[in-house]
This record gives structure tokens, C-alpha cells and sequence, in this order.
């Protein structure tokens, strides 16, 4: 019997303890990082705050490094400067998790009140049916709207519907000034056109005593993300939509093929080896000459690796169009505290919110009232970047079915188009037809 | 096994409540209750749950039950046909290397001449209780195709070097090496201790009878060893089966998908392109894969009848 009552005490002990840990996890959460709509603080405020209860917001930012813990904290201390009884509780996360949490939070009821979206994934939260109206919270009368550019406006609205600041990831033409002069190049004169950049390439190209690519001389990015540089050299070749108005894609237009085969040519010029794995972040590690597809943020780390005086950035390059993706600032619409995140959301986009972003992060601004203070960093190099920024290009109408493009079609066949499977037109071909097969089955499961 | 015998003490301890008492007590269910719960919660739940969106298209935000659907696609998806074939390359290799080697390694660490003995297990076994994402931060150093010590071990005999893990061909084999590496340590250690537990009248009767060290190794020590094997073969294959962390790191599954691994499929499903539903049915049909193999090795491996199913 005594057996039996120890044994009935210590299961009872060991669950309480169990769900009493539980338990501390959402005490935790309440007032911390993943609280969301369940966040608030609700005490009365005791300074300044004009019958308002002091309340915690939380807001979400996607990145990684220190620049972006720097962004969030900053904004959270704007907003707290302005408003006594708003607190901000930032938290940046990996974008390699930051989709899956975010769906997670939605799920969860958990969600931020504040958070950073992915320009390309848009749609895909707007379907969560989270996110807030930002024109009719913001009302007609914000000073913002005569301060973005329109195309800037128009890439973060999606069905009608706008969506919120796009802090700019610009991917302007960069090149080694440095490498320039070792390879007999005039360092202040970038190429002009499609032909020159190739000239320019071969010369540039640097090969080890294997006879293998040790510095490619323009990044084509052969793995993961290609979709970049295939855009950039799109945009090269005068097309400008990966997809038309119905999501159609358009990779089979003489121009996107003469795009791809412009870039698979580096690689079979021997400019760019494959096997040397060119991706993303090879001018950042010195070991692309040139480049369109590397991210106006990357400016921070260059000017401590490279030094700006290495580095040219172009006016705006050929016709005068570049890839422009980024962050757009949203609000949940389930926020407990609309009031206190609106008024929050307002600082955060205001001009001191956007010089924030393009002096710790290196997103270009995109209001135009803080551009004076993004160039004043380094003009020769930010400067080029503020002209980019009207005319700047993104992939097309906001797609829905990105991720099915992207990860479902686009990668894995300029991969197989890269690594000399199929050749250009087959490859794209291929990628056509996977997303209409991902995009129908989306259809049927919805 | 330790397990096994904890299981038959456990089932002694019931008969002979259920005889003394001539009813079922409570007291040994209260015992196990916490446990079974924290096991229920992490395990058995998420479990059924996965069996159960297998026939969605769970995606996080809808759900509809779409039958079989799921398991329909999968027998067209070429990207999951070779993921399973690299997973079975994976696991063979690694399984069959590591069980030779560590057994063989235990065989020259446990010999009275063998000066250092303990130093070398201890070596041998730290990178089996390194972290995954540690130890392919390291090996992706090795294998770099600029400054990597593979290369330029290679170069210094004479060869030209490589990119290791962005060729098709060079990337999975490559992955294999690591593998053996972090494994061979286990192995070698579980082995070691059996060969200690043979008796050494039986080596000595042997030599009695004039049978040779070789003689010796393969008429004793390996028949003697055999439900120590087969429990290694049961653990390696279902890790090897497993294998996520070191793709995740080292390759992301690439080039050209020659590294990607149903552990690996899962994730890009569930993670990067959200269908749930079908990462799950992945994962099922991931665990039905290691539960054939471990009924197929418990009806073939198990001769002994040492370790017991139930």
C-alpha cells in the first residue's frame, strides 16, 4: 500500500513539474520574444504616458549578424523614444528558419505584432490572412507616399492591397578596382555592354597553377539561387518579368533563353568553373571580379574585407535597371495592440526608421528623405545605389506561386543546365513544366 | 543486452505481482507513468500525427485529406527516387566499413602488445560524441577546394586537386568518409567490450589444439561476437538511415541532388516548400524502410535469439 502511494505521489510530482515547465515556457513568452497578439504588459504606465497602459510589442526581423540585431534594437529604441509606454521586444532570426517560424507563429495564434517579410514571399503570408492593410491603417494623409518612389510602392502591393515599406536589398554592378589595375583595366571605367562584360570577364578571370578558376572574373551563381544572376542578365537582355500578369512564366521568351545562355557561356568560356562552386558570396570573398548579384547589404562586410577603395559601384548599369529585392516592414492585423503597433509601425517607417535601416543593416532607403543620409556614408559607393532605386526591377507581379518557381523549377534545372545535362532550352523548358505541375497541384490541394 | 534484460526483469516483476497479489497491480504503470508520458508527447503522438497528415495536404495553414495521394506522387518524384538510392549507398557503405573496421580496430587495440591502448580508443571515439554540425564544419575545411587539407595532401604527392563536394561524382563518397569517421569510433568500443567478455579458456583450449591467432579470430571471437554485431547493424543502419546534418552543412543536398537524403527530402518539404502532408508520408515511408530492414535482420541476424523483439 505504501508502495503504491509513493508511486502515486511521484508520477503526480514528476507531471506537475512537467506541465509546471510548460507552463514557465509561456510565462517566458508572455514576456519575451515569441509572444505576439498574447504579449501585452498590461500595467498602468507611470510617467508620460497620458492614461495609456504600458504595452510590449513584439517584432520579428529576418537576417542574421550583428548589423540586423543592430537594426532591430535600434528601431525598438526609436519607438521607445517617441512613445514612454510602447516597449519593443526585437528578436532577428535566420531566414533559413524564418518562414517556418513565422507560419508556425501564425498557426500558434503566436505571431509578432511587428515583422519583416520577404519581398517574394508576400503572397504567401497574405494567404495566412495575417497581415494588415498598411494604406488604410496609415491613412491617406502619411507623409510617406510623396516620399517613396511608386515602383517601390507598387512591388509590396499585392491584389490591390499594400502591404507595408520595402527596405531595399539593391544589387548594383560592383567590380574590383583592384583586380582591374592587375589586369590592365582602366579601374574607373566598368563595361558598358553584354559584349564588353565578357571581354572584360576573360580578362579578369584568374586561373590557379590546375588550370582551375581561382578568381572568377563576373559571379555567375551556378547553384542555390540562380534565379538571381539569370534575372540580373535578364534584365541585361531587356525583359523584366520572370512571370506575366497570371503567373504564367515567361522563361521560354527568346530573350530569357538568350539571357540563360549568356550566363551558361561564362562557365563555358572556362570564366567561371562550376566545380568552383560561384555563389552568392563570392565577390564578398574575393573571388569574383564583378558582379550583379551581390545585395547593396553586403556593402557593411566589403568595406571590412575588401575597403571601399577596392571597389566600384556603377551608375545605373546599362539600361539603366537593376534587381531590386528586400524587406518589407508589415503589421499583423490580430495584433491585440493595432493601436500601439500602428503608431510604432510609424517610426519605423518614418525617415529616422529608414536611415536606420541603410547606416546598420545596408538597406537602401526608400524614402528619398533618407537618402541624403544613406549616400553621406560613402558617396562614391551609396550614391550609385540611390539613382538605381527608381527604376529598379523585381521579378514581376508578386507571385504565389514563388516557392514553387524558385525551389520547384528555376534551381534545379539551371543546375542541370549549368553542370552541361541538357543544354539551355531544355533546361528551361524542364523548369516550365515542373511549375505548371507544382502550380496545378497547388491549385487542387487549395 | 542491458535493455533486454531490464525488459525480462520487468516481465518477472508482473508475474509474480499479478500471482501474489491475484490481480493486476497499479503500482508498476504509476512507476512508468511519467516516463511513458514524456514518450507519448515526443514520440508516439507526433508519430500518429505524421501517419495521419501522410494523407493530407497539410501545408500549415489548410488541410484536406487527399487519400493516397501523397504516396501516389511519390512514386513519380525522381528527386525522392534518388534520394532513397543515395540513402541505401549511404548506409551500406557506412554500415559495412564501420563494422569491419571497428571490429578489426577493437581486435588490435584489445592485444597485450599494444602499448597506448586506451589513448587510441579515446581518439578513435571523440568524433562519435562530436557534434554533426561541428564535425562537417570541419570536414567541409578538409574537403575545401582552396585551402583544404585533402588537396593539399593530394597536391604534395604529385595530383592535381578537386572540388570534392561540388562534383556529382566526388560528393557522396565524400559524405561516406565522414561518416565512417564519426561511426568507427562506436563500433569499436561496443566490440572491444565483447571481446573482453569472451572467455580466454576458449582461446586457449585452441591453441592448444594448434589453431593459428587467424584461426582463432574467425572460429571464435566472430561467431561469439555475433548478437554484438547484429545490435550494431540494427543501430548503425537506423542512424546511417537518418542521416540529415552533415548534407545540411556540407552539400544542401547538391550538386545535382547527388548528395540528398530522405532525411534530407523531408526537410525541403516540410521546411522549404511547406507540404507537409507529403514530407510526412516521406517519413513514413522512411520508418516502414529501417522497420523491414531491422525485421529482416532480427529474422536473419538474430540466430542466437540473444535479443529479444518484444
Amino acid at each position: 500500500m505504501k508502495k503504491r502511494v509513493l508511486a502515486v505521489l511521484m508520477s503526480g510530482m514528476m507531471l506537475t513539474s512537467l506541465l509546471a515547465g510548460c507552463g514557465a515556457g509561456d510565462d517566458q513568452k508572455d514576456g519575451g520574444q515569441g509572444g505576439g497578439t498574447d504579449t501585452q504588459k498590461e500595467q498602468e504606465s507611470d510617467t508620460g504616458s497620458e492614461g495609456h497602459e504600458e504595452v510590449t510589442l513584439t517584432l520579428w526581423w529576418p537576417g542574421s549578424g550583428d548589423a540586423y540585431e543592430e537594426l532591430a534594437n535600434g528601431l525598438a529604441e526609436l519607438v521607445e523614444a517617441e512613445y514612454d509606454w510602447i516597449k519593443v521586444d526585437p528578436l532577428v532570426i535566420p531566414w533559413s528558419d524564418y518562414d517556418a517560424k513565422m507560419n508556425v507563429a501564425f498557426s500558434g495564434g503566436t505571431a509578432p505584432d511587428l515583422f519583416g517579410v520577404g519581398l517574394n514571399t508576400l503572397p504567401n503570408y497574405v494567404q495566412t490572412g495575417n497581415l494588415a492593410d498598411m494604406r488604410a491603417e496609415l491613412g491617406e494623409d502619411w507623409d510617406g507616399w510623396e516620399d517613396i518612389p511608386e515602383n517601390i510602392q507598387e512591388y509590396t502591393t499585392y491584389e490591390d492591397v499594400w502591404y507595408g515599406v520595402l527596405m531595399c536589398d539593391l544589387r548594383p554592378f560592383m567590380w574590383r578596382k583592384d583586380l582591374f589595375e592587375k589586369a590592365g583595366l582602366d579601374p574607373d571605367t566598368p563595361p558598358s555592354t553584354k559584349e564588353e562584360l565578357m571581354e572584360y570577364a576573360e580578362k579578369l578571370t584568374e586561373y590557379n597553377d590546375d588550370g582551375k578558376v581561382e578568381v572568377a572574373g563576373f559571379q555567375i551563381q551556378t547553384s542555390g539561387f540562380s534565379d538571381q544572376t539569370l534575372f540580373s542578365a535578364m534584365l541585361m537582355c531587356g525583359i523584366s518579368d520572370f512571370w506575366d500578369e497570371n503567373y504564367d512564366l515567361t522563361l521560354l521568351e527568346p530573350e530569357v533563353v538568350e539571357a540563360a545562355e549568356y550566363c551558361k557561356s561564362f562557365v563555358d568560356n572556362g570564366l567561371c568553373d562550376y566545380s568552383e562552386g560561384i555563389a552568392t558570396t563570392s565577390f564578398t570573398e574575393g573571388l569574383a571580379a564583378m558582379t550583379l548579384n551581390t545585395a547593396c547589404n553586403e556593402l557593411g562586410n566589403l568595406k571590412e574585407t575588401i575597403g571601399f577603395d577596392n571597389i566600384g559601384v556603377a551608375e545605373p548599369f546599362m539600361d539603366g535597371v537593376n534587381f531590386v529585392g528586400g524587406t518589407i516592414v508589415c503589421a499583423n492585423k490580430n495584433s491585440k495592440n493595432m493601436e500601439a503597433a500602428m503608431l510604432a509601425y510609424e517610426v519605423m517607417a518614418s525617415t529616422k526608421g529608414c536611415e536606420l535601416a541603410g547606416t546598420t543593416a545596408g538597406f537602401c532607403p526608400p524614402r528619398e528623405s533618407a537618402l541624403e543620409a544613406y549616400v553621406a556614408q560613402a558617396p562614391e559607393i551609396y550614391g550609385p545605389i540611390a539613382e538605381i532605386l527608381p527604376k529598379a526591377k523585381t521579378y514581376g507581379p508578386l507571385n504565389p506561386y514563388f516557392a514553387d518557381f524558385r525551389q520547384g523549377a528555376i534551381m534545379d534545372n539551371m543546375e542541370q543546365v549549368y553542370y552541361g545535362k541538357v543544354d539551355v532550352k531544355e533546361g528551361l523548358k524542364n523548369a516550365v513544366d515542373a511549375y505548371k505541375q507544382l502550380r496545378e497541384e497547388r491549385d487542387a490541394n487549395n | 543486452m542491458p535493455w533486454m534484460l531490464i525488459n525480462n526483469y520487468g516481465r518477472s516483476e508482473m508475474q509474480i505481482t499479478k500471482r501474489s497479489s491475484g490481480r493486476r497491480s497499479l503500482s508498476p504503470y504509476l512507476y512508468i507513468a511519467p516516463a511513458f508520458f514524456v514518450y507519448a508527447v515526443f514520440i508516439l503522438i507526433p508519430l500518429l500525427c505524421a501517419i495521419v497528415f501522410s494523407f493530407t495536404n497539410y501545408n500549415i495553414q489548410n488541410m484536406k485529406f487527399t487519400g493516397l495521394a501523397n504516396y501516389a506522387r511519390m512514386l513519380g518524384d525522381a528527386k525522392f527516387h534518388q534520394a532513397l538510392l543515395n540513402t541505401l549507398l549511404y548506409s551500406f557503405f557506412v554500415v559495412a566499413v564501420n563494422l569491419v573496421l571497428g571490429l578489426l580496430l577493437a581486435a588490435i587495440l584489445g592485444q597485450r602488445w599494444f602499448k597506448g591502448s586506451a589513448f587510441c580508443r579515446s581518439v578513435l571515439y571523440i568524433p562519435y560524441i562530436v557534434s554533426p554540425i561541428a564535425a562537417s564544419m570541419i570536414w567541409l575545411y578538409l574537403y575545401d577546394s582552396k585551402v583544404g587539407v585533402v588537396n593539399m595532401v593530394i597536391k604534395g604527392l604529385g595530383f592535381s586537386g578537386k572540388s570534392w563536394l561540388l562534383d556529382e561524382k566526388t560528393a557522396l563518397p565524400c559524405l561516406i568518409v565522414m561518416g565512417i569517421w564519426q561511426g568507427v569510433g562506436y563500433c569499436m568500443v561496443v566490440y572491444f567490450s565483447a571481446l573482453k567478455n569472451i572467455p580466454d579458456y576458449l582461446y586457449e583450449a585452441a591453441r592448444i589444439d594448434g589453431a593459428s591467432a587467424v584461426t582463432q579470430f574467425f572460429k571464435i571471437s566472430i561467431p561469439l561476437l555475433s548478437s554484438t554485431t547484429f545490435f550494431l547493424l540494427v543501430m548503425t543502419m537506423i542512424s546511417s538511415f537518418q542521416v540529415f546534418a552533415q548534407i545540411m552543412v556540407m552539400t544542401g543536398g547538391g550538386p545535382l541532388s547527388s548528395t540528398t537524403t530522405i532525411a534530407h527530402q523531408i526537410y525541403e518539404n516540410a521546411f522549404v516548400k511547406y507540404s507537409m502532408g507529403y514530407a510526412s508520408s516521406q517519413a513514413v515511408v522512411l520508418f516502414a524502410i529501417v522497420l523491414i530492414f531491422t525485421l529482416i535482420f532480427f529474422k536473419y541476424g538474430n540466430k542466437e535469439g540473444d535479443v529479444e523483439l518484444d
